[in-house]
């Protein structure tokens, strides 16, 4: 079993400043990097230092859309501006694949990039232009196929982001279509995280989405009890990404409650996911339930050691 | 009929941000940072009672975030370190540590002072259970209710205290209700001990989050008064109030100005809007107010919209007349 994080990382380090914005990003950078490795990650990411929210380098940078005022994201206490969609869709590369060039020129480890799925940018944006739901669909997959196309020689691992998935079950046919042709344009692991619903009657219908691995969160209701029966009934075989440490509450985890939990896991998965061989697509990784960036910045680091300290104790 | 008023918080002036950043690192003392929270308040009640708004706010000079500052005061909880808000915007967020307990009156001083200084009636404004739970860590608690009830029982004593004192209007903000549709029975169990017993004018703002999934549910809510976001919804509401029904001789804060914009309404449009929804709500039932706190925009921008509101709504109120 392998550990990883699932997203934004806190950025604090005292007061960005203006002048010198692009050098402090990138210390920045360098500084979530380290204290993931520091930590024992195995996957770590940029942690989306320069994302104002999961859509911004994008609003930013493609034609058709602009960034618009502040909404809430999902039930949190935090923002973001939602896009609005005011002509169509022509990509142009965003400042994310720049990020991800220095990441990974500073990083030790494998890095995963995380993306906003085609259809929660469509749910949590304002569209204007488009006359269906399909067509923004369309346009905007495929501009992140090619935004993923900037950023795959520095990662291993693409994620996309669809919390807004779980809130329209009925759409899964529909967000599938879209995820065979991400799959199909890049070659590069693929997963796809879900985040902040339950999970409940929704597993399931996933079992074919054409995608290599899962990340979920195993925090939300009783999505851990709701995962675990996925897996009893069902032959799992992609990767499994259990995101079972809260990033949305400071109080830790205890190390017996995480071991349980990975105890429970090692008996419902085969032996060669819990411990797969270099070129297997079907391990484990532990992680946080979403983003870092709800946490408190020292929270957040013992939260991730915590995490590391459980899966290498055997 | 359609009295004007405001939601709560007004934009802080610069000195008294100055005074907040200053305080936090211990250059002024506590009663130098009182002093001008008092200044700014004194200010916004002459501007309010100015632009002739019927039901007045102290502003909330001395409130931070609108969770946090009732954490602040209360026991059981401590305060986080930096959390991101948005983009380069952080805030403290509170962090429930042991059994949640008033110690003293936490609203009462800044609302006496408030309603000190005007003849027009302030409202007492807090923050609700539910609200402040959702946008809390709880390490303590065993579970979301408990910690909302006991939240509850504590709001209760502060509301019934700015009763005794005077306040004709208590409104309680649970803008996270509609984010969680699935706990409203809870939202509904907290609400009716907070207002337990209390003969005045209650109130409940609730903002974002998707109405349609919480209504007619939240009428439950065990208050007088709902004070809802229109304007930069649309007023698709006043159509899904108007469909689903259920509304019946409750007050709405009818919200008529965007407060995340920095555009000036024109009167026009807020009066247009009055009359969209003088079909469905009887004039005594309607307050007119902006969609939310206006702490976001400048004093400029606050009192350039509160204007255009109270001009549309007495024009409105003539035509009413004349007919």
């Amino acid at each position: 079993m392998r550990t990883t994080i699932n997203g934004g990382y806190p950025k604090i380090s005292g007061k960005i400043n203006q002048e010198d914005l692009n050098k402090a990003k990138q210390e920045t950078i360098r500084r979530a990097i380290k204290e993931q490795e520091e930590a024992g990650l195995d996957l770590i990411g940029d942690g989306l230092i320069v994302f104002e929210d999961l859509f911004s380098p994008f609003a930013d940078a493609w034609q058709g859309i602009r960034r618009g005022g502040l909404e809430r994201f999902f039930d949190n206490n935090t923002y973001y501006r939602h896009p609005i969609i005011e002509g169509k869709i022509v990509f142009s590369p965003s400042q994310y694949g720049q990020d991800l060039k220095f990441a990974k020129s500073v990083a030790n480890k494998p890095l995963k990039a995380i993306l906003p799925g085609p259809f929660t940018f469509a749910k949590l944006s304002e569209d204007k232009f488009y006359s269906s739901e399909k067509e923004l669909l369309t346009d905007l997959t495929a501009a992140l196929i090619q935004e993923a196309k900037e950023i795959s020689d520095y990662v291993e691992v693409i994620q996309f982001d669809e919390p807004s998935l779980l809130l329209f079950p009925e759409k899964i046919e529909l967000v599938k279509k879209e995820f065979q042709k991400i799959k199909q344009e890049l070659n590069k692991k693929i997963v796809l995280s879900l985040y902040f619903s339950p999970l409940k009657n929704f597993l399931s219908s996933l079992s074919d989405f054409p995608i290599d691995g899962l990340v979920l969160d195993a925090i939300t209701n009783d999505n851990l009890e709701t995962i675990f029966q996925f897996l009893r009934q069902n032959s799992y075989n992609k990767e499994l990404t259990l995101g079972c440490i809260d990033a949305r509450n400071t109080k830790l985890e205890s190390k017996e409650e995480l071991k349980k939990i990975l105890t429970k896991i090692k008996t419902l998965l085969p032996e060669e996911n819990i411990y797969p061989a270099p070129d297997s697509r079907c391990g484990v990784f532990i992680s946080p339930n979403c983003s870092l960036e709800f946490l408190p910045h020292t929270t957040a680091l013992t939260k991730m050691k915590n995490m590391v300290e459980a899966v290498n104790s055997r | 009929m359609l009295k004007t008023t405001t939601v709560g918080s007004l934009p802080k002036p610069d000195y008294l941000k100055r005074a907040r950043t200053d305080f936090r690192q211990n250059r002024i003392s506590r009663e130098e940072l009182k002093k001008l929270e008092k200044k700014a308040t004194t200010e916004w009640v002459k501007i309010q009672d100015e632009i002739g708004l019927d039901v007045l706010v102290d502003g909330e000079m001395e409130r931070g975030d609108m969770a946090t500052y009732f954490a602040e005061n209360l026991s059981g909880f401590k305060i986080s370190g930096l959390v991101r808000s948005y983009g380069n915007r952080y805030y403290r967020k509170p962090i429930v540590v042991g059994k949640i307990k008033r110690e003293k009156p936490i609203t009462l001083e800044m609302f006496r002072f408030a309603q000190g200084l005007t003849k027009k009636p302030v409202k007492g404004m807090l923050t609700g259970p539910y609200t402040m739970a959702d946008w809390s860590f709880n390490e303590y608690y065993p579970d979301r209710r408990s910690l909302i009830l006991d939240l509850a029982e504590e709001i209760h004593k502060e509301a019934v205290d700015l009763e005794k004192a005077g306040a004709k209007y208590i409104q309680i903000d649970e803008p996270a209700v509609s984010t969680h549709p699935e706990e409203i029975d809870l939202a509904i169990e907290a609400m009716r001990i907070v207002t337990a017993d209390l003969k005045v004018t209650t109130i409940t703002h609730i903002c974002y989050g998707d109405f349609a999934k919480i209504y007619p549910r939240m009428l439950e809510l065990a208050v007088g008064q709902f004070d809802l976001e229109f304007a930069n919804r649309k007023f698709e509401l006043l159509q899904l109030i108007e469909e689903k029904g259920g509304f019946n001789d409750k007050q709405i804060g009818l919200g008529v100005i965007d407060v995340h914009s920095h555009r000036i309404e024109t009167k026009e449009e807020v009066k247009e809007n009055l009359r969209k929804a003088l079909k469905v709500f009887k004039p005594g039932q309607i307050f007119v107010d902006p969609d939310c706190g206006l702490k976001t925009r400048t004093k400029e921008e606050s009192i350039a919209k509160l204007k255009v509101m109270v001009e549309a709504t007495e024009e409105i109120r003539k035509e009413m007349t004349n007919v």
